[in-house]
């Protein structure tokens, strides 16, 4: 997966102080470059912390709870799925993500209704192929693009236990690396990734050179 | 490849993936999981910082000063680690 544009400017801003300042003085600016997108109505104010002094973000109230208004999808059969394909939303274990499960045929008949249901999400999406039978060229197209737009969210998509037959398909269509693919075990590893530079300033093990 | 992606969108992610890095049932990990949707329990993170975190189990230095910054619907505040020098001796050799 993409590295996180966020991550990576307070990861150089941790060496760079020429950087650090402009950061500092002109955020709004410095992230845009960074092709973060700040709506002009929210302030961000950047904080430095030290050794004697510990600075913790508590992210705004509600923002990241499942239960809130703009991640909520439903639970269940998705209804107006053409006929071949199946879609049902299910929570992921206890992540704060959604699984979406397909099965079926992922054709050019069925695929705008995947698109349009992928398209409601504002949390983090696995995908379960494990129903799926058949995945056609439209099938790929969309997910290529529902990919996209979830990224332009800041959401991203995983797909998991996909079959043989469509994983040698993804293979030779040179779609592949596009995507994450986890199986069940890879997937228990998942979370244990990922610096946890904003709360309480830890600072990376050894210098970052990647600009 | 110019991919635009919106500062909510990246701070969420910067935010699960540090509750992900200490681990979700890591006492700080679920405390800020909380956070997240108990009024009562931000404001007193907030007001009494210290307090707060040693209830949840989260025990740091008598010396350390800790402040917790809100973040609102208006306001996004971004932390930064203590510079590092990458060519002192302070720095870990690559």
């Amino acid at each position: 997966m993409k590295a996180n544009p966020l991550q990576r400017v307070i990861e150089r801003a941790c060496t760079d102080a020429a950087f650090r300042a402009q950061l500092i003085s002109r955020p709004h600016a410095v992230l845009a470059d960074a092709g973060i997108d700040v709506p002009a109505e929210i302030e961000v104010r950047v904080h430095e912390s030290s050794e004697d002094r510990l600075l913790i973000v508590l992210p705004a109230q509600g923002e990241y709870a499942l239960g809130d208004a703009k991640c909520r999808l439903p639970e269940g059969p998705v209804a107006d799925v053409p006929e071949g394909m199946t879609l049902a939303w299910q929570q992921t274990m206890n992540l704060p993500k959604r699984t979406l499960v397909i099965k079926g045929k992922v054709d050019a008949t069925t695929a705008p209704a995947l698109r349009r249901e992928i398209d409601r999400a504002f949390v983090d999406i696995d995908l379960d192929f494990s129903g799926i039978t058949v995945i056609g060229s439209a099938g790929l197209g969309v997910l290529v693009a529902a990919q996209q737009s979830l990224r332009g969210r800041g959401c991203s998509m995983c797909l998991r236990l996909v079959p043989e037959p469509i994983r040698n398909l993804l293979e030779v269509s040179g779609l592949l690396n596009l995507f994450e693919v986890h199986d069940v075990d890879e997937y228990r590893q998942l979370f244990p990734k990922g610096a946890g530079l904003l709360f309480g300033g830890v600072a990376p093990s050894k210098p970052i050179t990647d600009v | 490849m110019a991919e635009r992606v919106s500062i909510r969108g990246v701070f969420r992610r910067l935010f699960e993936d540090s509750v992900g890095a200490m681990g979700r049932r890591s006492p700080f990990g679920r405390l800020m999981q909380r956070a997240v949707v108990d009024p009562e329990l931000r404001q007193k993170l907030v007001r009494t910082p210290k307090v707060a975190l040693a209830e949840a189990g989260v025990v740091l230095p008598d010396e350390l000063a800790v402040e917790v910054l809100e973040n609102t619907d208006k306001v996004i505040h971004l932390v930064l680690p203590p510079l590092i020098d990458a060519h002192s001796q302070g720095g870990q050799p690559s």
